[in-house]
């Protein structure tokens, strides 16, 4: 077969669909180093915009809870959606399965207002004082699917003998666990852990439902500022915001793909 | 080696008693009171057709199925209960099962760290065992970069490493082709009579099993058909389905006109041709209508019975004569070479005898 090779036609249409996808963060970025004041008006190459987000107080603030969030919620979501793909992919009958598997992608397909209500009204009749922690355990309970669908695709595609093998060899089912599969399985946990990083990032809705005073993510301070009018600043944190997640979902697809060689 | 192939009547504990195994995968009988004696230094095989249930039988001796009924022994010590871990057994898998995220020392190696060697010695046992297969020098090689045959050999290093009591192959040359299958029967066959190591394997290949088991073992749908020696088998089977499993076979129809000792003059139905077969276990009584197995090889020019030629090949060292009766009956006969002038052509009338000893009395 040969590879494929792009003709002026695919070209153009190639062309025209990234413009589509990427012009306007391109565009941002662009901005985001405009000497002028003015957002829409040109005025020169300058970093002034990143030296003045250094000096902005409620943004630095709002971006390190946003790394706080997504760090330990993302943790939390690859814990859980790891030990539930682990059920969930386990060769033979598991009672329930399909069940487990609807009730734990729900949250991927739901509305993310009502899934934000939800958890409002869950912390309010607990009694959860709103802050940075009902934040994290709202994002972990989103992204927990996310990371459960990427890990049991992996380990269904492990070879079922290779553990089968580990025991025959004189290893306990943990040591066989934690010596062939989950070697086999950590770039897919790895990648799970840089999806749910990164949805957290991004995550207004739930965050905007689930945050109290003092909580206020990146993007929820992003938004507020916009409604009083875009700001080069905003234009600046938007691009480091963008270049962080585009690295992490960088990593991970890397991560993915490097997958041990198979046999 | 006939002491190993007749150990049954020995009075020896046999190495692995497995006694009214039974196996049921919902409705489905996987294994249906299987009952066999393996001896210790014994190469035996289990042949059957796919699904017979010999997968199953290897899988309950590893450790990875348990039986519903009966009991499986290892020097005579029931080990129902013991987890695939902790059995003195070892499986070679269909697929290798090799880690792919380890080197092919590593593989090797895994065992043997799992019971805790010093290092020094796992060293020691790792060069061993690499001259043991022959892959000096592919030690640091991931499994992705080794050859089929190269993986084979590092599987089955690896699943002698532990020096187990039994080893257990599921159709170990199966993902090998033709060519390299035959050399790494001759180099198996060689490692296990100097390791003296317990084989058994399973195969869907009656030649391999010929070739390699000291007894043999014919599955059909979960239940032991026969057992033995494969060269007695595949000349005395008691069974058409055991005859016809192990080869090609022709099956001839007659009527027993006497007998005398373990043989039977037959008279066969089509041509009323009077046939000597061996019948050790008296199953044809005077007068009764039984069937005559003949392999291709045990038929001769002569004229017992006549046929005409459909399909004749030339082998090489033989030729391959297809033939049909005035009755309908298909003749499978291994004759001598033709020469240069080639097999008979098509239409051409043959006429065969059964060679002395060559024919058996089958149920």
């Amino acid at each position: 077969m040969r590879g494929a090779r792009f003709g002026g036609l695919d070209l153009a249409i190639l062309a025209v669909g990234l413009a589509f996808l990427y012009g306007p963060m391109l565009l941002l970025v662009l901005y985001s180093f405009n000497a002028s004041r003015l957002v829409t008006v040109w005025g020169g190459f300058s970093t002034r915009w990143y030296a003045a987000l250094l000096a902005n107080e409620p943004l630095r603030e709002a971006s390190l809870v946003s790394l706080r969030v997504a760090l330990v919620s993302a943790a939390l979501a690859t814990l859980v959606g790891t030990l539930a793909a682990i059920l969930l992919a386990r060769p033979g009958r598991v009672a329930g399965r399909r069940t487990f598997t609807a009730l734990l992608l729900a949250p991927m397909v739901l509305p993310e207002v009502i899934v934000g209500l939800s958890l409002l009204l869950l912390f309010v009749a607990l009694g959860f004082e709103r802050g940075i922690w009902t934040v994290t355990l709202a994002h972990a309970t989103v992204t927990t699917a996310f990371v459960a669908v990427v890990v049991q695709a992996r380990l269904l595609g492990i070879e079922r003998d290779l553990e089968a093998a580990a025991r025959d060899l004189g290893a306990s089912p943990a040591t066989a666990f934690l010596t062939v599969t989950l070697p086999l399985a950590a770039p897919a946990i790895g990648a799970g852990f840089l999806l749910a990083f990164t949805l957290s990032l991004d995550d207004l809705v739930v965050a905007s439902f689930t945050a109290g005073p003092g909580s206020t993510t990146l993007p929820m301070r992003i938004y507020s500022s916009v409604r009083l009018g875009v700001t080069p600043e905003i234009n600046a944190a938007s691009s480091l915001l963008m270049g962080l997640v585009g690295a992490a979902v960088l990593v991970a697809s890397l991560a993915s793909r490097r997958r041990a060689p198979t046999t | 080696m006939p002491a190993r192939a007749d150990f049954a009547s020995d009075a020896r504990v046999p190495l692995v008693a497995i006694e009214g195994v039974t196996k049921r995968f919902g409705s489905a009988l996987a294994l249906d009171d299987v009952s066999l004696e393996i001896g210790a230094g014994e190469f035996f095989c289990l042949v059957g057709p796919s699904g017979c249930g010999k997968s199953t039988l290897l899988r309950t001796l590893a450790g990875f199925e348990q039986p519903d009924e009966g009991r499986t022994l290892l020097d005579g010590r029931d080990i129902a209960g013991d987890p695939p871990e902790r059995r003195p057994v070892n499986i070679m898998f269909q697929s290798y099962a090799l880690f792919p995220h380890m080197s092919a020392a590593k593989n090797v190696a895994y065992g043997l760290a799992r019971a805790g060697l010093p290092r020094a010695e796992i060293a020691a046992r790792l060069r061993e065992l690499f001259a043991l297969v022959r892959l000096e020098g592919f030690e640091d090689r991931y499994p992705a970069q080794l050859s089929g045959g190269q993986r084979q050999r590092v599987a089955l290093a690896r699943a002698l490493a532990r020096r187990p009591r039994l080893l257990l192959l599921d159709e170990p040359l199966g993902a090998l082709d033709r060519r390299l299958r035959e050399a790494t029967q001759i180099e198996l066959k060689g490692i296990q009579s100097r390791l003296g190591t317990t084989f058994v394997m399973v195969t869907h290949d009656q030649g391999e099993a010929m070739a390699l088991a000291d007894r043999v073992a014919v599955l059909d749908r979960g239940r032991v058909l026969e057992v033995g020696p494969p060269s007695a088998l595949y000349r005395r089977c008691r069974t058409r389905a055991v005859a016809e499993f192990l080869g090609d076979v022709n099956v001839l129809s007659g009527v027993v006109v006497a007998r005398a000792g373990g043989r039977a003059q037959v008279r066969l139905g089509e041509s009323g041709a009077l046939v000597e077969a061996a019948d050790p276990d008296g199953a044809g009584e005077t007068g009764s209508n039984v069937e005559v197995a003949v392999r291709p090889e045990g038929l001769v020019p002569g004229d017992a019975l006549g046929a005409t030629v459909e399909v004749a090949t030339d082998l090489g060292p033989n030729a391959l004569v297809i033939a049909r009766t005035a009755g309908g009956a298909t003749l499978r006969a291994l004759l001598p070479a033709p020469g240069a002038a080639g097999p008979p052509p098509p239409g051409t009338p043959v006429g065969f005898a059964v060679a002395p000893g060559a024919a058996w009395i089958v149920r």
